[in-house]
């Protein structure tokens, strides 16, 4: 059955294209937020210290999603302050949290007893054993990313691009840049369910970057990223669905691809 | 007739861990007053800046601004910082940076309104980048993104406006022009600027005050070549006194 036949028919695979929607609305937002910050190592460093928290919350036999949502948010507040507050070496502690949490994690699965966990799962994700519950609890993750960020746009942007101009404005310059980690962090959940945690980098700064080549505003890139975000996704599950290949990486190659393309592009015709 | 006074600086030190920024630095601003902070790079001309914006607290003494202690004044003091500082592949149009001039802490607009827009619009117009609206800032050259960041400052209608080396990298025509838009803003806005060099700045300005830790000011121009003998500088009174031979 090809592709388009089998999307009309299974409904995993129709959980899989909402599943990419979200993912593509969320992470259309942050990565942006992640591109303009040039914040790519505090992203990752949350994605991969969210593993401690699934770990966690599975050898003391809680939802890994709740471990996933508390821990990533922990460390969504803990870099902030660290990027707020160190004054050297702040890249090598976000390489530690990244590190350690990752380990914990490991450790943790390791030492769950009976119940064989798919470090798999977590790691490169899998889009077509989204759930209808999956459905319904990345909806609410998405909903607040967008709600959120919509409330607080002109502050994440003035923050991001100048601080102290947003400071004496009377803005709070560190609750903002925390709060924009936050959204930053569900976001990095629920791109867990779709393409895993190590990829989730993937999808924070291709998108963004590749359409911060076309657009000179912040919204336009935040929505040029979350078309390219959806379209990058559904060539993925099209290609990995014919070839039978691990979906995670086949959406990542493919934005990868379009990321280069388009980089060589601006440059020839410049 | 005497002015208000919208700032004063009494008794100020200010250290930074344990050296030593600003000693007993002392002096006011007043209304309309054109005041140029001129000194060394080092001598404390932006710690000047910083304290008066409350972005740094004082060692000791004390500093008011409009009567009130620094960084409660949000809407009535605003300030220029280098344009340098700015990421340069920021996604952000002069228009947008202008807007940013009005950014508060409690907008939940994501959108810009009409009436917003129409202020940047004058904004622009005043600095004569109207036509640059929608040029990416990162792009212009450093005297328009001198005037976008003065727009920006402007925008919310200040009293006062401070200049953190307005000119530092810009030509001396575009430097001139600078001034000479600032002199006119002086009619109704206070200016306080610093900067290292003293250029054109003393045919502009109404009040000069040298830094370099102490603080000395000078009531007219024609004292600034007398630098050398207050000996206020010991021993670095060479850079103001070299450069002041207008």
């Amino acid at each position: 059955m090809d592709f388009f036949n089998a999307l009309s028919t299974y409904s995993f695979l129709q959980n899989a294209v909402i599943a990419a929607l979200l993912a593509a609305l969320s992470c259309g937002i942050s990565g942006t937020f992640v591109h303009i910050n040039r914040i790519t190592f505090i992203a990752g460093g949350i994605a991969h210290a969210v593993l401690g928290g699934v770990g966690a919350a599975v050898f003391f036999g809680f939802s890994p999603f709740a471990g996933a949502i508390v821990t990533a948010l922990i460390f969504a507040v803990l870099l902030g302050v660290i990027r707020l507050k160190a004054t050297q070496h702040e890249d090598t502690v976000i390489g530690a949290m990244w590190a350690c949490g990752m380990s914990a994690g490991i450790i943790f699965i390791y030492l769950t007893p009976g119940y064989a966990v798919n470090l798999n799962n977590y790691l490169f994700g899998n889009i077509l054993l989204v759930s209808k519950s999956d459905i319904t609890a990345l909806s609410v993750l998405a909903a607040l990313v967008i709600l959120v960020s919509a409330l607080f746009f002109r502050q994440f942007k003035a923050v991001s691009f100048d601080e102290e101009n947003a400071e004496l404005h009377g803005v709070k310059s560190s609750l903002v840049y925390i709060l924009m980690l936050s959204v930053i962090a569900l976001t990095v959940v629920v791109l867990m369910k779709v393409v895993g945690l190590i990829l989730v980098i993937a999808f924070m700064t291709l998108p963004a970057a590749t359409s911060a080549i076309f657009q000179r505003k912040v919204g336009g890139i935040i929505l040029l990223s979350i078309i390219l975000s959806f379209v990058f996704s559904m060539s993925g599950l099209f290609v990995s669905y014919t070839w039978n290949l691990p979906t995670g990486a086949v959406i990542t190659l493919v934005s990868g691809a379009v990321y280069a393309v388009s980089l060589l592009c601006s440059k020839l015709s410049h | 007739m005497d002015k208000p006074e919208v700032i004063s600086f009494d008794k100020v030190s200010f250290f930074y861990g344990k050296n030593e920024i600003l000693r007993d630095v002392t002096f006011s601003v007043k209304k309309e007053d054109f005041f140029a902070i001129i000194g060394p790079n080092g001598g404390g001309k932006t710690t000047i800046l910083r304290l008066m914006l409350g972005f740094i607290k004082p060692t000791s003494g004390k500093i008011t601004v409009f009567g009130e202690e620094p960084g409660r004044n949000f809407t009535k003091i605003a300030s220029v910082p280098q344009f340098s500082s700015h990421d340069r592949l920021f996604p952000i149009t002069v228009e947008e940076v202008v807007l940013q001039g009005l950014v508060k802490s409690t907008s939940f607009l994501p959108f810009y309104t009409k009436n917003e827009k129409a202020k940047a619009g004058d904004a622009m117009k005043k600095l004569g980048i109207l036509d640059r609206a929608n040029a990416r800032f990162g792009d212009l050259s450093g005297g328009l993104k001198q005037r976008t960041l003065i727009a920006r400052a402007i925008v919310s209608d200040p009293e006062i406006l401070l200049l953190d080396e307005p000119v530092a990298s810009v030509d001396s025509s575009v430097e001139k022009d600078i001034y000479e838009m600032l002199l006119d803003m002086n009619k109704k806005i206070t200016i306080v600027m610093v900067s290292h060099d003293i250029g054109f700045v003393s045919s502009f300005v109404n009040k000069i005050g040298c830094v370099n830790k102490i603080f000395v000011e000078h009531a007219s121009k024609d004292e600034m070549c007398c630098l050398e003998e207050h000996h206020a500088y010991s021993g670095k009174t060479t850079m103001i006194h070299h450069k002041c031979g207008i």
